[in-house]
C-alpha cells in the first residue's frame, strides 16, 4: 500500500459561511473522510473550539466535541458527508488584541490504526470586536480611534 | 509526588508502624530483671538527642536472654527530661513485666503501645499519595487523548458537578464571575467595588519582604564589617554583597513610599450603579477620597489591559499591555479636609464594540477603574478597582 493511500482526505464545510457569527447562532456544517479504509481508521474527532495565540501560552476551550471510534462504530458509510450542529456560546468572542488573540475554529482529527493522526481546521469569527488601537497610536491619531485619552 | 509519598510512607512504616504493631500483637509476655540503665546520647548531628537504654535479663524456655531496650522504636529525641523520667520508672535489681519476640527472645521491650504523635506524620505521605495518585489516574485515563478530548472531558466533569445545564456548563465561558464585586452594597449607588489590592496588605507585603531581605543582607554585611575592622576583610564577599545591598535600599525606598501613601492618603471608595458592565451601556460611578490632603490632581480613568503569561525556559513571565484608556473625571488643585472627603459622581461608558473581560489559564483581558492622585512633595498614589465587562448589545445572544 502506498503512503498516499494511508493519508486520509478530509473535507469540511460550514453552512452559509460568512464574515462573522453571532453568539447564540447555530453553527452547522458537514465533514467527510475519504481515501482510507474503515479498517485503517481508529477514531475521528470533531470539535468546535477556541484557542488563544499571541505572547502568552495557549488557552483552549472546547465548546462542542464528538468522537467516533471503532468501539462506537463509524457506521457503514464512511465516505458519506456527516453533519454537525451547535449553538454558539456568548463568549469568548473572537479577538485580535496586542498580546492576546482569540480564535474560533472547527477542527477535525483523524486517527489511524498505525498511530498517525491528521487534522484540518476551518476558522470562523464569533462576534465583531474590532482590533484595539494602542493608546500611543490613538494619542497620535486623535479622535477616530476607539482609544480616547484624557488630558494628563 | 506519588514516589515521594511512597518513600515517606515506607520509611514511617519501617520506623514506627510495623515495629509497634509487632510488639503489641506478636510479642510474648514475660518477666525481666533490670540490671542496668543509662541515658544514651546521640551526637551524630549538631543537636544532641537522647533515649533511655535499660539493660534487662529475662527467661525464655528456661534460657536467659539479655537485651538493652525500652520501647520497640528506639528513637532518639532532643527532649532529655522525658527520657530521664522514663528511666526513673525502672529501678536496677527490680523485676518488671516485659514482652519479647518468641522467634528472637533477645528482642524485648519494657514498654508497649503506639507513638500517636508519630502517626500524625502520616498526613504528609497521605497528601503526597492523594495528589500523586490522582495525577497518575488522570494521566492513565487521558493517555494518548488529544487536547480537545481532555478539555471536553474536564468540561463534562464540571457540568456533572455543577449541574449547570447550559451549553458547556457556563453561560459566559471564559468571563470571570462578578460575585466578589457585587457582594458589597454601596451607600450612594448599588455596588461598592472592592479595591484591587488593599493599601495595608500591599504595605504589609512590602514591609515583610524588606525586613526579610535586609535582615539576610545585614547578617553578611555585619560579617564583612567585622572582618574589615579585625583585619580579616573578605573582599569577594563584600563585592558579592553589593547588588543585594542596593536591592535592599530600593526595597526600603518602596516601603517608605507605600508607608507615606498609607498614612497620608485616606481611604478611596468607589461605587457603581450597575454591574457587570456591557459595551455601549452607561453606568454612574461615585467616588470618595478621604484624608487630609492638598492635591494637584485627582483623576479617574477607565483602563483595559491584556495580560499574557508564558514560560521562557524555567521562568514564568507575565507581560501586560494597556489596550484602552479613557479619562472619566478629573479635579485639579483640590483641598480635602479632615472629615470632609471629596465626593463626586460621573458617567462611565464602555465603548461600543469593546472586548469583554476574559480570563483563561495563561491570558487575561481585564477592565479597571483607576483613581490616581498627585500630591505636592509626596509620591503619587494609584488605587485600582476591577470591573467585569460582558459581551455587549451587538454580540448578545440572539
Amino acid at each position: 500500500m502506498s503512503l498516499a493511500m494511508n493519508t486520509p482526505l478530509m473535507s469540511m464545510t460550514i453552512d452559509r459561511r460568512r464574515e462573522a457569527y453571532r453568539p447564540g447562532e447555530t453553527l452547522t456544517g458537514e465533514y467527510q473522510i475519504d481515501v482510507v479504509k474503515t479498517d485503517d481508521l481508529k477514531a475521528v474527532e470533531l470539535s468546535v473550539l477556541w484557542y488563544t495565540v499571541g505572547k502568552g501560552d495557549e488557552d483552549l476551550g472546547v465548546h462542542y466535541f464528538e468522537r467516533q471510534s471503532r468501539e462506537t462504530s463509524f457506521g457503514e458509510s464512511l465516505g458519506s458527508w456527516r453533519r454537525f450542529s451547535t449553538v454558539l456560546p456568548a463568549s469568548p468572542l473572537s479577538y485580535d488584541g496586542m498580546l492576546v488573540k482569540i480564535r474560533w475554529c472547527v477542527r477535525l482529527r483523524v486517527f489511524l490504526r498505525g498511530g498517525k493522526d491528521f487534522s484540518e481546521e476551518v476558522q470562523f469569527q464569533l462576534g465583531e470586536v474590532p482590533r484595539p488601537t494602542p493608546p500611543e497610536a490613538a494619542k497620535a491619531e486623535g479622535v477616530g480611534s476607539n482609544v480616547l485619552l484624557g488630558p494628563e | 509526588m506519588l514516589a515521594a509519598g511512597l518513600i515517606v510512607l515506607m520509611y514511617l512504616v519501617n520506623l514506627v508502624i510495623w515495629p509497634e504493631w509487632r510488639a503489641n500483637h506478636h510479642f510474648v509476655e514475660g518477666r525481666a530483671v533490670v540490671i542496668g540503665k543509662a541515658l544514651a546520647e546521640n551526637r551524630e548531628t549538631d543537636t544532641v538527642t537522647f533515649r533511655p537504654d535499660i539493660e534487662i535479663e529475662h527467661l525464655s524456655d528456661g534460657v536467659k536472654h539479655r537485651a538493652v531496650t525500652h520501647d520497640i522504636t528506639r528513637i532518639h529525641s532532643s527532649n532529655r527530661s522525658d527520657h530521664e523520667a522514663a528511666l526513673e520508672q525502672f529501678t536496677v535489681g527490680e523485676e518488671y513485666p516485659c514482652w519479647y519476640n518468641p522467634a528472637d527472645p533477645s528482642e524485648a521491650v519494657l514498654v508497649r503501645g503506639y507513638t500517636w504523635w508519630m502517626w500524625l506524620f502520616l498526613f504528609l505521605p497521605a497528601v503526597l499519595l492523594y495528589i500523586g495518585g490522582w495525577g497518575l489516574i488522570a494521566s492513565a485515563f487521558q493517555w494518548g487523548a488529544t487536547m480537545e478530548r481532555r478539555t471536553a472531558s474536564l468540561q463534562q466533569a464540571r457540568l456533572l458537578v455543577t449541574g449547570n445545564l447550559t451549553v458547556n456548563g457556563e453561560l459566559y465561558p471564559a468571563i470571570p464571575s462578578d460575585d466578589n464585586i457585587t457582594n458589597s452594597p454601596g451607600t450612594h449607588l448599588p455596588f461598592r467595588l472592592p479595591i484591587n489590592v488593599s493599601t495595608w496588605w500591599k504595605l504589609f507585603g512590602i514591609c515583610a519582604i524588606t525586613l526579610i531581605w535586609n535582615g539576610i543582607a545585614l547578617v553578611f554585611a555585619v560579617r564583612v564589617i567585622i572582618g574589615y575592622f579585625t583585619g580579616a576583610a573578605d573582599f569577594w564577599l563584600a563585592l558579592f554583597l553589593i547588588p543585594f545591598v542596593i536591592f535592599g535600599v530600593l526595597l526600603t525606598f518602596a516601603f517608605v513610599h507605600e508607608l507615606l501613601i498609607a498614612i497620608g492618603v485616606g481611604p478611596t471608595q468607589l461605587e457603581i450603579s450597575a454591574h457587570p458592565l456591557a459595551p455601549g451601556e452607561e453606568v454612574r460611578v461615585w467616588i470618595s477620597q478621604g484624608g487630609r490632603l492638598t492635591l494637584n490632581r485627582l483623576a479617574a480613568r477607565l483602563v483595559c489591559e491584556e495580560t499574557a503569561t508564558y514560560r521562557q525556559g524555567t521562568d514564568t513571565r507575565t507581560e501586560t499591555r494597556v489596550v484602552f484608556e479613557r479619562l472619566l473625571w478629573e479635579r485639579r488643585d483640590a483641598q480635602i479636609l479632615d472629615g470632609a472627603p471629596l465626593e463626586t459622581e460621573f458617567a462611565c461608558e464602555i465603548p461600543t464594540g469593546s472586548m469583554h473581560s476574559y480570563k483563561g489559564q495563561h491570558n487575561e483581558i481585564h477592565w479597571r477603574i483607576i483613581i490616581t492622585g498627585n500630591i505636592p512633595r509626596r509620591p503619587n498614589f494609584e488605587r485600582s478597582f476591577p470591573v467585569i465587562v460582558y459581551p455587549g448589545a451587538l454580540t448578545k445572544l440572539i
